[in-house]
């Protein structure tokens, strides 16, 4: 049986090579699926660890214990404090398979007091004692000292390489130090608070230290998860100065905090749950414990719900697409193949053995698609990752990473899936078929209807009404699908299916419609019909349930493509539209102003000091900045009228021609040009442009006025100023004002909060409000690296301090890189090039195949004496009807889909943060490229099949159909 | 009308080796003839029947079709030839399978160029062949022998010059036969057409104005 299988294998290698790329391609999109699976929610997952870092500025794995000491259980001795806080770790790193990257162990005594050596008033302090802390910190002054590995018990020696003894009028003690007098630190925050210097004593009741260093953390070392600041006034000191007190019966708090910085590299997609269940029974075993990896997760949960529906609606058309391919691939060769079926089941062949047989050979074919399958696979995958763009997919230069996605046995498990799923499709048309005699095949057709199955029970209007219905419904809900969106829940799936639903619907409607335009100008024309037009024609009509599949086949997978390339690009151009307006500008810089604050009581006065601007001329002299401008904000705004107070506006202090040539707005993101409102602002001194909400609100037309407040950065004082504003426009976009901002509640849900916007000439407001911090708003094409790093550089030289820089570029970057915005512009590229390839492949095979099967007709029609440029005409009259009227059909359909469910995809994508309106996006590159690939594989089938109606033979041609 | 002269027809088979399926066939064919050519399988039947039609080329020899050699016509004249002097009914029956009855012979009106009142050739062809009632109907949806009249009223509805008719019995019963070779008889009699049709049922034979034997 194997060879007979192989043979026919070999008989009919064409569409088992198709077939075999339709199996390959089911391994390669299930595996896909996983791969992206695995490799998005990692990447999620790290996404989470970095923001925690960066908003936090902290670590964001650390495991943590605080705990009061009861020195006298510990029989006063810090070795078994230490093998306490040793044994917590080990029990954490036990249960916990996530390495340590570093510890921060701290074992203190609070509130000694002190005297110091130079001056009178007694000082407080605590005495603590951290492990490793050398390797961990930068000497401000004075010089290392061997504090932390002093290990002899009860040493009183000092040490000897004392610091500051070339410090004039130092009497700083070296080696003739006295007896228990030991070394110790203080942070750089310590120093400057009691005015100490290296080499001060400071005398205790039973002890004395000096200060060898005055330290500072080693920036950007992870260890300093509690940092010296927060540590208060602290000495640091061997474990043997500690060791020392307690001998000496002390009474004062002792306590020890340990922080384990573990390496969140290691939690992954497969093993968070295991270590969110080990850490609540942490916390459940030990109040103490404490970490900050929980909360994490629980972002991470909420958002890969969302994530995962989000790319299991990407992918799966892609999955039923490949179906629908193998199955149509199944249907053609067990058609070929009916003859010889209905053959056997005459001759008394059990159904059992032809089922057998089909099902040996489809098993091959499928195992053979496994291993070349997987490969695709992990190569689409590699490439959609690193797609940074709607068809921008890099392998090797990629902007966004592609580490995380990588080769997962989830995907051999998931490929032995569609191994089985495959067989089961190929195996459906065999055992549909393998029960029909030669007497029944032949009943069959000729009780075979011209019209497909879907026209003759209006499948296809029943499913576009249905389709429809459900949008209508989606667009009744998109403020309660949005919030579920924000607040995690994830998006309805239907919403994704119903687009598909609309896409096939759509198409087999517009295919009804042009069947039905064929068929009228068939009824007018046909009388006048040359032979050529009148046999395509008729072709065309009386085929449409064979070439209807293709067509539909084509229709779906042309408006898939379309509509998958207009999603992308519409959530890439708005999302990038988005980020451009929520930053305002190119760059955004923010520089720490120092604030001084006169008197202890209020009412205290306070100043901010202006750090010189001019440094901003000269880095966009030296980086060739296009231009920029000072912008005042203040988002604590108070604005009223005489009725009404609004609180949560914001403040944007701006000057007007600075702002026009700096800020990033499109002309057309406004009612009118963002010019004219600048414009009609400049033209008073009070004259504010205000958020339409606010002018809802407060009730303001253009020319009414206002009053707005600003509440002092000095606690005691409250509102300290207030301005009056006359209104010259009212805006709902403006470049750095979001409309809302969201937040969650303490129940974890989301809670929308809606913002409003005054924006005021910045001589006004620094003539009323005085001069408070403003950010710096830079335009220019230059690197983001380039601008942070000339930036830092000369606020160093100039000993300024950054607070904060904001790029757009890298901002644009980020969202590209997030796991979202990856899977659907890498998974949207992928299917739009499977589902492309496969309509091409799908169309050749139809056509080159239906030429084979007329081979007898066109012996028939060259007999009669057509020649071979009517058969030509001919073949083009019925490509041009199925070929480029399903693909127009498909473009139809897409662009249609986008245009009505690119809102409802829009709310995965785009937070409602502003009023901006969704734009959808058609590249007509896009279109092109589809029809550039149609173009071609028309030509190349046309060039075959002439080859092979140039190559018929008419006498040969008869001859076959008398056979 | 037709004249062959020394047809000679080798195919080429494997090992460059060839087959001589005709040699020296002289044949002249006048015009309002029943002309039968006879042979058992493999004699050369449907090959000459080719030949003469131009839808083969002879080795060797000529045919002259009203003293115009084959020969010296270009593609584009034999196809004109084919369309307007010639009918054709195929022993594979041949039909076009998407086109109804009356639309496989109205295809062969417009391919033989006829403008002017199809409706009622296609109507009196299908009539004469009987099947005026089965002219909505798709091949698929005929019998063997029904077929076979649609493609003898296809052949003739254009009035050709001549018809030829390769085994149009082969799929009939002998009663089947008969009727489609009286029908030959009667289109030469109504119309003049000339046909010349193959055959190895000997039972037709009586039926033929000439008889050539392969």
């Amino acid at each position: 049986m194997l060879r007979f299988i192989l043979l026919k294998i070999k008989n009919k290698y064409k569409l088992y090579l198709c077939l075999l790329v339709g199996l390959i391609f089911m391994e390669a999109s299930l595996s896909l699926i996983m791969m992206f699976r695995t490799g998005s929610l990692n990447k999620l997952i790290q996404k989470g660890f970095v923001t925690e870092y960066e908003e936090t500025g902290k670590f964001p794995a650390v495991l943590s214990r605080v705990s009061a000491v009861d020195i006298e259980a510990a029989g006063c001795d810090i070795e078994d404090i230490i093998d306490e806080m040793n044994s917590y770790e080990t029990s954490w790193h036990k249960y916990l398979d996530v390495p340590m990257i570093d510890k921060q162990h701290l074992l203190y005594m609070k509130g000694f007091k002190a005297e110091p050596s130079y001056r009178g008033s007694t000082m407080t302090f605590d005495i603590g004692y951290m492990d490793t802390l050398n390797e961990h910190i930068d000497i401000v002054d004075g010089q290392e000292s061997d504090i932390t590995e002093n290990d002899i018990p009860g040493n009183n020696t000092p040490k000897s390489d004392i610091p500051g003894n070339d410090i004039p009028g130092n009497d700083t003690p070296g080696n003739d130090m006295p007896e228990n007098t030991y070394p110790c630190y203080v942070s750089e925050y310590t120093a400057d608070a009691y005015d100490l210097v290296v080499g001060e004593k400071l005398n205790f009741e039973n002890l004395s230290v000096y200060i060898s260093g005055i330290i500072r953390e080693k920036r950007g070392d992870y260890y300093w998860n509690k940092g010296l600041y927060e540590n208060g006034h602290m000495l640091y000191v061997d474990k043997t100065v500690i060791q020392n007190i307690m001998d000496n019966n002390v009474t004062e708090l002792t306590a020890y905090e340990m922080y384990d910085i573990v390496d969140y590299r290691y939690v992954n997609a497969s093993n968070v749950k295991g270590i969110k269940s080990i850490l609540a029974q942490f916390h459940e075993r030990d109040e103490m414990f404490d970490e900050n990896i929980s909360p994490v997760i629980v972002s991470y949960e909420r958002e890969s719900t969302s994530l995962m529906a989000v790319l299991y609606v990407i992918a799966l058309p892609l999955v039923i697409l490949v179906m629908i391919f193998i199955l149509m691939m199944a249907v053609r060769i067990i058609d070929s193949e009916m003859n010889e079926i209905a053959g056997f089941v005459s001759r008394g062949v059990s159904r059992k053995r032809i089922i057998g047989m089909y099902l040996l050979e489809y098993m091959i074919l499928s195992g053979a698609a496994f291993i070349p399958g997987l490969l695709a696979g992990y190569l689409l995958g590699k490439m959609a990752a690193g797609a940074d763009d709607f068809l921008g997919f890099h392998i090797l230069h990629s902007v966004v990473s592609t580490k995380a996605y990588r080769f997962t046995p989830d995907m051999v498990i998931v490929g032995i899936v569609a191994f089985i799923i495959s067989t089961i499709i190929m195996m459906l048309p065999v055992a549909v078929k393998s029960r029909s005699t030669l007497v029944d095949h032949h009943d069959k057709r000729v009780k075979s209807s011209d019209i497909p199955f879907w026209e003759k029970y209006f499948i296809d209007v029943f499913l576009l009404v249905l389709s429809i219905y459900l949008l209508y419904n989606y667009k009744g809900q998109l403020d309660k699908l949005s919030e579920a969106v924000l607040g995690g829940e994830g998006i309805d799936p239907m919403i994704f299916a119903d687009a598909l639903l609309f896409l096939v619907a759509a198409g087999l409607i517009i295919l009804r419609l042009i069947f039905c335009l064929v068929s009228f100008i068939y009824k007018i024309t046909g009388r006048y019909l040359k032979p050529a037009a009148y046999a395509g024609m008729l072709q065309i009509m009386r085929t449409r349930k064979r070439s209807g599949i293709v067509s539909v086949f084509m229709v779906v997978t042309v408006a898939m493509s379309l509509f998958n390339a207009n999603i992308a690009r519409t959530i890439n151009s708005n999302n990038e539209a988005r980020l451009r307006l929520d930053l305002g500008s190119d760059y955004i810089i923010r520089e720490h102003f120092e604030m001084k604050i006169k008197g202890q009581k209020p009412p205290q006065t306070w100043k901010y000091i202006e750090p010189d601007p001019a440094l901003y001329t000269k880095l966009s002299g030296e980086l060739g900045i296009d231009s920029f401008t000072r912008v005042i904000r203040d988002d604590e705004l108070e604005a009223r009228n005489a009725s009404k107070v609004v609180k949560n506006a914001t403040l944007m202090g701006i000057n007007t021609k600075e702002f026009g040539l700096t800020a990033n707005m499109k002309e057309d993101e406004g009612e009118e040009h963002w010019y004219k409102y600048l414009n009609d602002m400049a033209a008073k001194a009070d004259g504010c442009i205000i958020s339409k909400n606010l002018a809802e609100q407060l009730e303001l037309k253009v020319g009414d006025t206002f009053t707005y407040s600003r509440i002092a950065p000095v606690d005691s004082v409250g509102i300290y100023a207030s301005a009056t504003g006359c209104v010259a426009a009212i805006v709902d976009v403006w470049p750095g004002y979001e409309k809302y901002s969201y937040t969650y509640n303490e129940e974890g849900k989301i809670v929308c909060e809606e913002r409003y916007l005054v924006a005021a000439n910045y001589a006004t407001v620094v003539n009323v409000f005085g001069i408070t911090p403003y950010e710096i708003w830079l335009k220019g094409d230059v690197a983001p690296d380039k601008v942070s790093g000339r930036l830092n550089e000369m606020l160093e030289e100039a000993s300024r301090r950054l607070e904060d820089f904001e790029s757009n570029q890298v901002n644009m970057e980020k969202m590209k890189g997030s796991a979202l915005i990856q899977i659907t512009n890498g998974l949207f590229t992928v299917d739009f090039l499977v589902a492309l390839f496969l309509c091409v492949l799908g169309f050749m095979i139809h056509w080159i195949s239906s030429i084979r099967d007329r081979e007898l007709l066109f012996g028939i029609y060259r007999a009669m004496g057509i020649s071979m440029m009517e058969i030509e005409k001919m073949l083009f009259l019925e490509q041009v009807f199925l070929t480029l009227v399903s693909v127009g059909s498909g473009v139809l359909s897409g662009v249609a889909a986008t245009a009505l469910f690119g809102e409802l995809f829009a709310i995965v994508y785009l937070p409602q943060k502003h009023s901006v309106p969704l734009r959808n996006v058609t590249a007509v590159s896009d279109v092109i490229r589809l029809f550039i690939v149609i173009i071609l594989a028309v030509i190349i089938c046309m060039t075959i099949i002439r080859r092979i109606v140039k190559r018929l033979n008419i006498t040969e041609a008869l001859k076959l159909g008398e056979d | 009308m037709l004249t062959a002269r020394h047809l000679t027809k080798e195919f080429e088979i494997a090992n460059e080796k060839s087959v001589t399926v005709l040699s020296d066939i002289n044949i002249d064919i006048q015009v309002g003839r029943l002309v039968m050519i006879k042979g058992r399988s493999g004699s050369g039947k449907t090959t000459l029947l080719n030949i003469l039609s131009t839808l083969d080329v002879p080795t060797k020899g000529d045919v002259f079709l009203d003293d115009r050699a084959y020969s010296s016509l270009s593609v584009k004249e034999k196809e004109k030839i084919r369309r307007h002097d010639m009918g054709f009914v195929f022993q594979s029956v041949a039909l076009v399978p998407i086109m109804t009855a009356y639309e496989n012979v109205d295809f062969g009106l417009r391919t033989a160029g006829v403008k002017e009142d199809r409706d009622q050739i296609i109507s009196e062809a299908l009539e004469s062949v009987g099947l005026a009632d089965r002219m909505k109907h798709m091949p698929r949806e005929m019998s063997g022998g029904e077929q076979q009249r649609v493609a003898i009223a296809r052949a003739f509805a254009h009035r050709p010059r001549i018809i030829f008719a390769d085994e149009p019995t082969g799929a009939l019963d002998t009663a089947g036969g008969i009727r489609v070779t009286l029908l030959f008889k009667e289109l030469i009699e109504r119309y003049g057409t000339t046909v010349v049709m193959t055959t190895h049922d000997m039972g037709l034979m009586e039926l033929a104005d000439v008889m050539y034997e392969l």
